[in-house]
């Protein structure tokens, strides 16, 4: 059952992301975008990781999903946008990824790797983690957050100062 | 699903965000397969950390703060979009090349 579950939600997961890459339509990506979190939200979950599993779902599909449609409404993007590159770099891009691909597939098969071992860490676990062994990292952390807002501010702010 | 599986779907999805970012010349598109990009990394670290038991807590740390800085990518990311469209009209990218040829 969880085995034919991960294959659902993989399967699913692989056909957002080709939604957002191919669709011409910025609107229907960003959907594609929020298939694909969704679906990785629900494999955090059946990998033993529930805290990490709901973060997903708060933070990307519903924070950054809003944030990406909010902006695309704002700036009427909603008609399609011809920019599929299908010259001589559209195919080089699509042979180097596709190398890649193959490469690093054969590479993780070759290699022997361990087995599973689950920790379910739960929101108790990762807290304490982070308040003493992690602690630096996170308030670091709270600090690029600090940073991000003032820069997007500054961004807007920019325009208003050309435009006098 | 075994590890080396798990690993090879997040690589898939990396090739997929990787395919966008050179394929596409919409900002906003761009914008979004790097999130792909980071999500496929995202699930590379969980699968590896989920090997190790509970020495693998340090992974779980590690995709919250690769979320923390998606989120304040995602921020400035879309702030620049906004001001290109203010300023230039369009969000392709090509767009946007002001060095004489």
């Amino acid at each position: 059952m969880m085995e034919v579950l991960m294959w659902l939600f993989v399967i699913l997961a692989i056909a957002g992301a080709f939604v957002v890459v191919m669709h011409p339509n910025p609107f229907y990506s960003a959907l594609g975008l929020l298939l694909n979190f969704v679906s990785l939200g629900a494999i955090y979950m059946l990998m033993q990781s529930p805290i990490l599993s709901l973060v997903q779902i708060i933070v990307y599909a519903g924070g950054i999903i809003v944030f990406f449609l909010f902006v695309i409404m704002l700036l009427h993007l909603r008609r399609p946008l011809n920019d599929r590159d299908m010259s001589l770099r559209g195919i080089l891009a699509a042979v180097l990824v596709l190398v890649f691909v193959i490469v690093g597939v054969a590479a993780l098969f070759i290699y022997p790797l361990n087995g599973f071992s689950y920790f379910y860490a739960t929101a108790k676990d990762l807290g304490r983690y982070m308040l003493t062994e992690g602690l630096l990292p996170f308030e670091l952390s709270s600090f690029l957050l600090l940073v991000g807002v003032i820069t997007a501010i500054a961004i807007v702010k920019l325009y208003k100062e050309e435009k006098r | 699903m075994s590890p080396a599986l798990m690993l090879s779907v997040a690589l898939i999805l990396f090739a997929i965000g990787l395919f966008g970012v050179l394929f596409r010349r919409n900002f906003l598109v761009i914008l979004m397969s790097l999130e792909l990009m980071l999500n496929a990394s995202n699930l590379a670290i969980l699968t590896a950390s989920q090997m190790f038991g509970k020495d693998g807590l340090q992974g779980h740390f590690l995709v919250l703060m690769i979320l923390v800085i998606a989120a304040v990518e995602v921020a400035i990311g879309l702030a620049i979009a906004i001001h290109m469209y203010r300023t230039a009209n369009t969000v392709e990218v090509d767009a946007l090349s002001e060095l004489p040829k």
